[in-house]
């Protein structure tokens, strides 16, 4: 995942309270972190786990995840 | 004095001719000791300060290069602020003044080390480069935090002028766009201008010669000397012999007699026209995003403009310029590239914050729309951009081009503006 795509995923996600994660093999990142995400070095395939939690954390696991699966792609 | 060669990785094309200015490295000073719990609190306000100061600073900069990078290039200020905009960031610093003691610099040099030692070892050749970003960041964070002593760099840049090659230890992307706008003759960095860093994008889309990879210390000596540079070759010549200058010079006078003739826009520039080994003739088109960017792409003899991108050509605009300043700009691209086709695309705004460049496509991204969409709905502007264009189209070969279209609607739409304009 590179800085652009990165930074908007992170604006998504700072639009819920909950608190979220990407967790990737065995390092976890705040995914409203910039830094977090870029140094999870997230690429094309890997596997990623979202984690959520907090009062909006449904609406935030499904949104984020779609966001994911659809927005990224595009950008590839 | 004695003649030495650099040889460096050539990054940005092109040649120059120029005195040696030295860029050094400014040591940034760091408090190692543990501070007392009593300090704790003023620590967190100095680095809360260091931050807004930072912040204020790349606002101050970013202003400054409007015009003069394009929109993509702008990006750079961007992800300097989104650094500075990440909260857990922040808490880290922060958690290690309060837990660890550190003094507020320390804090700061050892959380974005971590990241970038993390950073460093991705495998992906773009995000490995934003090391060097971070690092300036984390410099500049220091220097304020330090009560925003001087910047040694700041002071020494304003000092050059276009006459030299500058030789500087780590080049950071906010130095290499004052270097653009100096206009200097050529760059030669120790690190930092790797081809994928946004300082040598920024040199390659400004048409300044560059190369990295020489070593600082070995050229310090011969600040002042006369030197040449060869972006192609990626090398640095410095006191170069006569025939070497000559040679260089024959080169490089016919592109600077030429480049004369473009600013009158009279003459356009000749070259060989592209065309594969076994003589099949291929057309170049480059993508500009301002006037430079075309003048640049104009002087290596292209085939014509594939899209000029309207809204990066406004980016020192607050809104879209009105139909004349808009038909001045497009009759000049078109009169300059002298009966070569143009095609200028209607602008590709919106999407809130989410630059054009972006790529993104995804209409639940934003809440606003964008590309042609958007357009038909500000429509008197688009009008009068349409107009701008069907204006200019009389001075060479200009197309038109719409961004985004995502049916047929849009297409008829903007064929029934276009008659419109025709009657009147």
């Amino acid at each position: 995942m590179e800085s652009k795509p990165a930074a908007m995923f992170i604006q998504k996600a700072s639009n819920y309270k909950s608190n979220v994660w990407i967790e990737k093999g065995e390092r976890k990142a705040n995914a409203k972190s910039l830094l977090g995400l870029l140094s999870l070095g997230i690429g094309k395939g890997s596997k990623i786990m979202l984690i959520a939690e907090g009062e909006d954390e449904a609406e935030a696991l499904n949104e984020l995840e779609n966001y994911l699966i659809s927005g990224l792609e595009e950008s590839v | 004095m004695e003649r030495k060669s650099f040889e460096g990785e050539p990054v940005s094309s092109g040649t120059g001719v120029g005195k040696v200015f030295i860029i050094k490295e400014s040591e940034v000073q760091i408090n190692e000791d543990l501070i007392d719990e009593s300090e704790v609190e003023d620590q967190i306000t100095n680095l809360e300060v260091a931050i807004c100061r930072t912040f204020i600073e790349i606002y101050d900069l970013n202003d400054g290069f409007k015009g003069i990078l394009s929109e993509e290039e702008n990006r750079i200020f961007e992800f300097y602020k989104e650094i500075l905009d990440d909260r857990t960031f922040f808490e880290e610093i922060k958690n290690l003044i309060k837990n660890e003691r550190y003094s507020a610099e320390k804090a700061i040099s050892t959380c974005i080390k971590k990241y970038i030692d993390e950073i460093s070892a991705s495998n992906n050749e773009y995000i490995k480069q934003r090391v060097f970003d971070l690092n300036d960041v984390a410099k500049r964070l220091i220097k304020n935090v330090s009560g925003g002593i001087s910047d040694d760099n700041i002071m020494k840049i304003r000092e050059i002028d276009s006459e030299q090659i500058v030789a500087v230890k780590e080049l950071t992307p906010i130095i290499a766009a004052s270097l653009a706008k100096k206009e200097v003759k050529g760059v030669a960095a120790e690190e930092g201008a790797g081809y994928f860093t946004h300082a040598s994008i920024i040199l390659r889309s400004t048409g300044i010669a560059a190369i990295n990879g020489i070593c600082i210390d070995e050229i310090e000596r011969f600040d002042g000397n006369p030197a040449i540079i060869d972006g192609n070759k990626g090398i640095l010549v410095v006191n170069p012999t006569d025939g070497e200058i000559q040679d260089l010079k024959l080169g490089s006078s016919k592109k600077a007699e030429d480049k004369k003739n473009v600013k009158n826009g009279r003459v356009s520039y000749e070259r060989k026209p592209v065309q594969t080994a076994d003589g099949h003739r291929m057309g170049i088109f480059a993508n500009i995003s301002s006037v430079k960017e075309f003048l640049a792409a104009k002087a290596l003899g292209i085939d014509g403009i594939g899209l000029v991108r309207t809204e990066s050509l406004f980016i020192n605009y607050k809104r879209i310029p009105d139909e004349k300043r808009q038909y001045l700009i497009y009759s000049k691209i078109a009169k300059d590239i002298a009966g070569k086709p143009v095609v200028i695309r209607t602008a590709d705004i919106g999407g809130d914050k989410v630059p054009g460049a972006l790529g993104i496509n995804d209409q639940s991204l934003s809440r606003s729309s964008r590309g042609i969409k958007r357009s038909l709905e500000h429509k008197k502007e688009l009008v009068s951009q349409i107009r701008a264009i069907m204006r200019a189209a009389e001075f060479g070969d200009v197309s038109i081009s719409f961004p985004m279209v995502d049916s047929i609607e849009q297409i008829i739409e903007v064929k029934s503006i276009i008659k419109d304009i025709k009657k009147s």
